[in-house]
């Protein structure tokens, strides 16, 4: 009998251990972050006198960042979307090899700067040697248009006209033309909170 | 993205298969420690990570034996459920992040680990006017755990314990979830009949592994361990050397494109003190357990055998 009795209370303190019981289980807030990224792919062609060279490029930023909210959970409360980065990579190249140094703008605003050894396909902002600084005026602009977006989820506050300048060293010729695709993005950072049970007994 | 998938089954583990109730109830506690750990790489996913690597080291190491010796010969076999509690400290709280490298010139900030704050730590970089944002943690202050575990024995003094979980989450990303282990302990006092205490050695290796190779968590643990009869009580204290491995495979496009990530965690190797007790009632056996290794664990058996 007295067994029994001993048997008994060992299965209710473990029972206790495993139990979801409100002593165990405790709600908290977190705060989760999850990435987005706006990309911009520019293709660069032929030669110009001097290497240097533009582009322009129209971006629809609201798909990227909605696909970025969308990894949030349906209940989690959306505290902020903020530029936290970016990125340069060659994702092909054909053509002349050369440094390129330049600048990406956003609806005119600076937004970038890099300057990178060569135009080899993976070649990065992370490249020995290569340079890659977001610049201030552009980070704020498209801060703000997040955070308006935030409000209204209006597209249109995140369309943008990206453009591009950039010098080749050495210039590419007629007999040694550019040939290369490459790609900018912005890298954002989604914060947001969730209320949820985690074991703490 | 398959980090994403990869913490979302190490809690998984933590709470569907050890901690059941907390999966039922909430049901979704993994996506939360997912999203977090997606923002991060390798260093700072080790940091964040640390502690639970550790938790896991110091309770998966434990509760491998009730008493200080192997009984000499006879059959006998006994099915354990083990539960432990680990202890977190103030240092298991935060660790030293660094910016990633698509920020910019590195920046660094105590941030909180997964059991630590809340809140999330953001860094503003005053000249590009980019800001870092280091998720929040689950603010827990302690852990539970349980396994079951099967021992079986004596031959030459020997005797065999397994512990064995396995768990298809029907998630193509995760897949399958196993959990084994199998060792040995030796009878050392079975040798000198006038030897004043019990007395083993043990040996023990575990893995858990979650998919094909998104998380690969290896432990091993050599031992022994000494002990005495007090009546129906027998108290036990080991001493151990554990180790544990632990690697994450995964996939980030944090920069639009898909690249393959390994976060290799370094081998952790740390002493291990047991000090137990064990009630002894027939075929049922009821122990208390104290462990200080990485971390300190509190465990409590219910054991029932021939």
């Amino acid at each position: 009998m007295r067994t029994r009795w001993i048997g008994l209370l060992g299965l209710v303190s473990l029972g206790l251990v495993l139990s979801g019981d409100s002593c165990v289980v405790e709600e908290r807030t977190v705060d989760i972050v999850v990435t987005a990224n706006i990309p911009a792919e520019w293709s660069t062609a032929g030669y110009l006198t001097g290497g240097s060279g533009t582009a322009t490029l129209p971006v629809n930023a609201a798909e990227d960042v909605e696909d970025a909210l969308d990894k949030l959970d349906e209940d989690s409360t959306i505290d902020s979307v903020l530029v936290a980065g970016a990125c340069y990579e060659v994702i092909s190249s054909s053509g002349h090899n050369a440094r390129r140094t330049g600048d990406v703008y956003i609806d005119g605003a600076w937004l970038l700067h890099f300057d990178v050894p060569n135009n080899l396909a993976g070649t990065t902002g992370d490249t020995d040697g290569a340079t890659l600084t977001l610049k201030k005026p552009g980070v704020d602009l498209l801060n703000s248009r997040l955070d308006q977006y935030l409000e209204s989820r209006n597209p249109s506050l995140l369309s943008f006209t990206f453009s591009a300048s950039w010098t080749s060293d050495p210039a590419p010729t007629q007999q040694d033309p550019d040939s290369f695709i490459w790609k900018t993005c912005v890298i954002l950072q989604v914060r947001g909170s969730v209320t949820l049970d985690v074991p703490n007994p | 993205m398959r980090f994403r998938s990869t913490m979302s089954a190490l809690l998984l583990v933590l709470l569907a298969l050890w901690v059941p109730p907390v999966l039922a109830e909430d049901g979704d506690g993994g996506g939360q420690l997912e999203d977090n750990l997606s923002s991060y790489t390798g260093v700072n996913a080790t940091g964040y990570l640390g502690p639970l690597r550790d938790a896991l080291g110091s309770a998966l190491n434990s509760g491998l034996y009730m008493d200080g010796g192997v009984p000499r010969d006879g059959f006998h076999i006994r099915l354990d459920i083990r539960g432990m509690l680990v202890s977190f400290g103030d240092d298991d709280r935060t660790f030293r992040a660094v910016t990633e490298s698509w920020f910019g010139e590195p920046q660094y900030a105590m941030a909180p680990t997964v059991v630590g704050d809340e809140r999330a730590v953001l860094l503003t970089d005053e000249d590009t006017g980019a800001t870092f944002t280091f998720p929040g943690g689950l603010d827990i202050d302690r852990l539970p755990l349980a396994a079951p575990q099967l021992t079986v024995g004596s031959i030459l003094n020997t005797e065999f314990i397994g512990r064995y979980l396995a768990y298809d989450t029907d998630d193509e990303d995760i897949g399958k979830i196993e959990f084994k282990g199998f060792g040995a302990r030796h009878g050392i006092s079975n040798y000198f009949p006038e030897f004043p205490v019990d007395l083993s050695v043990l040996g023990f290796w575990q893995n858990l592994k979650i998919g094909d190779d998104l998380l690969d968590t290896t432990l091993l643990t050599f031992g022994a361990q000494a002990g005495r009869s007090l009546g129906l009580l027998r108290a036990y204290a080991g001493l151990s050397y554990d180790s544990i491995e632990m690697k994450a495979s995964y996939e980030s496009d944090v920069s639009g494109e898909t690249e393959d990530i390994v976060v290799d965690f370094d081998r952790k190797s740390t002493a291990h003190l047991t000090l137990g007790a064990t009630l002894h009632l027939g075929p049922v056996s009821l122990n208390g357990e104290l462990n200080k290794a990485a971390q300190t664990s509190f465990g409590i058996g219910l054991g029932l055998g021939l």
